[in-house]
């Protein structure tokens, strides 16, 4: 067993912020919140997959909704703490560890919150691997297990519980609910034991943040190469390296998000090249030339490259240098099933799934 | 006719200007009584071309003496911050990641009440005038009489902070008190930052701005003055006294804007050469690259409208040493007439070595006449490794690009440079910031967030752009020449596609026009 002190929660946001790179938000005001909660409870423990004991009750925490409103309506802290409180009570039993939706960007830290305010372990994995935009989109619903009960409590101290027939019913009814709850909101979700979960949990994916971050920080310490870095640390395959010059959106009927697309003008070994990145809130396919070199689930993140500070959609605007990264989904992510869930068509494009692993690339006829 | 002056940390630049013409110039170094160094500046160059002071259509002033101030930690005033958004927003009290230090000198006591917004405008919780009075009467019983008013969403509606700004008011009519609202973008505890650093500076503003309109009456200019922003455009100095955060990165906007004009680029990278340190930065359509992240002022987190800038430890008062080379961090600063070998000093500094190497005249030459040739050249080569270093950090892509050299310390290096297509050091080079300040317009911005479920997407984009065109107003510049020049429209993320941040930029001329 091991423990999150204030170093390694450092790490474990500024590792979160990286892969936020590829969507999820900055957990600058979440890390704040994090190294508060550690100062006043103890630092968090946090249990290995293959220790939580086979009758724990398991939940995921985190927040839903918009990362910009986050940073505008601050948390209260008792929502953090009330998502749990209302969960045993509808279940009428303790909940024994919590874990992370996903390990990127804002919810990457604020199970830590969570466990430090409730004195509860934290487990070192996560459900998704990496952000997604839906919390139908996790390992947990391609196992089967279904989201609810779930609950979700605003900043003014509204609470809803959700108990639905699907999944795909739970994202629709809570992301309407958040958006009149002001579009953001704390929730607890996927309920399990202990014998499901490690079947289940994307294990080490906090230790992998942890340690991403970590170099990261070793790098800036010793005025390395904080991109090299980040490479090496994460083990990615460099997609890109280039200047933005277009960056459109546009709104598509019969979608909830916007549909992004920018281009971006090669250098150095890309000198001559062209790539497009289509995005929605996160990265979800990069076409260089006419060639799709990866596609969602595979994580594509996106770095200044001067900086090597992650930059998420929202912030992308024409003129920044960047470079592009893709890092591979988890394994389960690549069969039928889990492509049904979280593919590119899924998200409205009309592709198949594109391995950064595979080196042969498809042409794409636009 | 406009004159411009630049009072930077080292050196203070003016130029008098006619139109596009440089009619006089003058450099000085910066004196600790700010408005003392400009006013000098200015007389000088009335002096020099004998112009009837009554001819003077403006006077430009840019400064960084106002984030010196953060930066050094004096003059600073205490603040009482107000936040409205109970219950939310309590999980991050204002003050939350602040330096100790600056803490301790300026916090005067946060208060968190109820009020705020949500994105789609409705109330978080309404605003309670009791709770407000009760907090401006434990204001006033401190004594404090700077405020700072956040409230959640103020940037959809700006209503409560307005409110709670006139019942504090009323119980306190000396307060000084800054609106988040009013300078700061989305992002409430950095917005709030801004606001609070803003409210500390209020008083030092109004003293130098007020001190140095009197200071130009005296010299019988009776024009208006205006104070250079962020983004290298100008306000009008009655403006200027109530937004002083505004001021903080136009050193560096302003030494961009000065090379875009004098040297026909527009699209370039400016490397602006001090006495401490250099700044380098990129033209993009003739004006600053903004940072598209949260910026640190003085150890604080805020998200000002700041140009993308990275600094490095080079400038004429450098400190070097031949035998091991080693050239900076520290610099003789301000002393460099009185400590570098060449002004009868004995230090060496970076201005020696580019004497010694020939590459420029000044002071007396004889005085690094015995520095080995040798190893001369070997830290001219160090300078010039620094500098291209730096220009390929910055560059946007391994294209060639024009380079142009501004400050007085670009006469330490040789304008060739590995990587650039161009290397351009125009004439006036050395007072660049002052014709930036010269040359500039008046702007305004605004940040605003749209639910479209209650307004329109047209008539949301046509609010914003009124907002930004009156701000510019509001800054002093004239109402039919003011223009959209930016339009920024993207959708929050995670919320479903129909609420819109708007971020809108506007330019006008000067009310006198030039």
């Amino acid at each position: 067993m091991i423990e999150l002190d204030k170093r390694q929660v450092h790490d474990l946001a500024l590792g979160a912020k990286i892969m936020g790179g590829g969507g999820g938000g900055d957990p600058y005001l979440v890390e704040l919140m994090a190294q508060e909660a550690i100062r006043t409870s103890g630092p968090v423990h946090v249990w290995a997959v293959e220790e939580v004991p086979d009758d724990a009750l398991v939940v995921a925490v985190g927040m839903m909704g918009g990362t910009t409103v986050l940073a505008e309506r601050l948390p209260s802290n008792r929502e953090i703490v009330r998502v749990i409180s209302t969960l045993e009570r509808y279940l009428d039993h303790p909940i024994t560890a919590l874990i992370s939706i996903e390990m990127a960007g804002v919810n990457g830290v604020i199970p830590v919150i969570s466990a430090a305010r409730l004195a509860l372990p934290l487990i070192d994995g996560d459900l998704m691997g990496r952000a997604f935009p839906g919390i139908h989109m996790t390992l947990a619903a391609l196992a089967g297990l279904r989201a609810t009960p779930m609950v979700i409590v605003d900043a003014r101290g509204s609470q809803v519980i959700l108990d639905t027939a699907d999944n795909l019913t739970t994202e629709i009814l809570a992301r309407s609910i958040v958006m009149d709850m002001g579009g953001a909101a704390q929730f607890a979700l996927y309920p399990m034991q202990g014998k499901q979960l490690c079947h289940i949990a994307l294990s080490g994916s906090m230790s992998q943040i942890i340690h991403i971050g970590r170099s990261l920080h070793e790098a800036q310490d010793n005025s390395q190469d904080p991109i090299l870095a980040i490479q090496r640390a994460t083990q990615g395959r460099e997609l890109f390296r280039g200047k933005v010059t277009d960056v459109q959106r546009h709104w598509q009927i019969g979608h909830d998000y916007v549909f992004g697309d920018a281009s971006v003008e090669g250098e150095g070994v890309y000198m001559g090249q062209e790539m497009t990145l289509k995005f929605q809130n996160e990265y979800l396919l990069a076409v260089v030339g006419r060639h799709l070199v990866t596609s969602v689930p595979d994580n594509i993140v996106v770095l200044e490259a001067r900086t090597a500070n992650p930059i998420p959609p929202e912030f992308l605007i024409s003129g920044v240098d960047l470079v592009a990264f893709g890092l591979p989904c988890a394994p389960r992510w690549r069969t039928p099933e889990g492509l049904s869930i979280v593919g590119p068509r899924t998200f409205g494009y009309d592709v198949d799934y594109r391995s950064i692993t595979v080196s042969r690339e498809i042409r794409m006829d636009s | 006719m406009r004159i411009g002056i630049h009072a930077g940390d080292t050196n203070t630049h003016g130029v008098l200007m006619k139109g596009t013409a440089i009619l006089a110039d003058v450099q000085l170094t910066t004196t600790t009584d700010i408005v003392d160094g400009i006013t000098k500046a200015v007389s000088i160059i009335l002096i020099k071309t004998n112009v009837d002071p009554a001819e003077i259509s403006a006077v430009t002033v840019g400064t960084s003496y106002f984030s010196k101030a953060i930066e050094e930690r004096r003059n600073l005033t205490p603040v009482a911050v107000v936040r409205l958004g109970l219950p939310a927003t309590q999980a991050i009290p204002p003050f939350t990641d602040w330096p100790a230090d600056l803490q301790e000198m300026i916090n005067g006591h946060a208060y968190m009440a109820h009020g705020g917004y949500e994105f789609d405008g409705r109330a978080i919780s309404q605003l309670q005038p009791p709770e407000i009075q009760e907090i401006a009467n434990r204001i006033r019983d401190r004594g404090i009489q700077a405020v700072a008013i956040s409230s959640v969403f103020s940037l959809v509606n700006p209503s409560m902070e307005e409110e709670a700004a006139h019942i504090i008011q009323e119980s306190i009519p000396e307060a000084v008190i800054t609106l988040s609202h009013e300078i700061g973008r989305m992002g409430l505890l950095e917005r709030e930052n801004a606001a609070i650093m803003n409210a500390c500076l209020c008083e030092l503003a109004k003293n130098v701005i007020q001190t140095l309109q009197q200071a130009l009456a005296n010299l019988r200019i009776h024009a208006p003055l205006y104070l250079s922003q962020n983004d290298g455009t100008l306000m009008a100095a009655n403006y200027a006294e109530r937004y002083p955060v505004l001021t903080f990165a136009s050193t560096s906007s302003n030494a961009k804007c000065g090379a875009a004009f004098l040297s026909g680029a527009r699209e370039a990278v400016v490397i602006d050469m001090g006495g401490k340190t250099s700044n380098i930065g990129v033209l993009v359509s003739g004006f600053p690259h903004e940072s598209i992240f949260a910026v640190y002022l003085g150890g604080v987190r805020v998200n000002l409208r700041m140009p993308d800038v990275f600094t490095f430890n080079l400038g004429t008062g450098s400190l070097v040493s031949l035998d091991p080379l080693r050239i900076g961090p520290e610099s003789v600063g301000q002393e460099l007439t009185k400590r570098s070998l060449i002004f009868g000093g004995s230090d060496l500094t970076a201005i020696d070595i580019a004497v010694a190497a020939g590459i420029t005249d000044m002071g007396q030459r004889s005085a690094v006449a015995g520095l080995s040739p040798r190893k001369v050249d070997r830290a001219m080569r160090e300078m010039q490794r620094m500098v291209e270093q730096a220009v390929n950090q910055m560059k946007v892509n391994s294209a060639p690009l024009v380079v142009v050299l501004v400050g007085s310390g670009s006469i330490l290096i040789r304008p060739r440079l590995a990587g650039a297509l161009d290397v351009i050091r125009p004439d006036y080079f050395a007072v660049a910031r002052a014709v930036g300040a010269a040359i500039g317009r008046v702007g305004g911005e605004t940040d605003r967030v749209y639910s479209l479920s209650r307004i329109s997407r047209e008539t949301a984009l046509q609010e914003a752009r009124e907002s930004a065109c009156a701000k510019a107003a509001a800054a002093g510049a004239n109402p039919s020449t003011i223009q959209v020049v930016d339009e920024q429209v993207t959708p929050l993320n995670y919320l479903r596609g129909n609420v819109l941040r708007v971020r809108i930029r506007s330019i006008g001329d000067l009310e006198q026009g030039i």
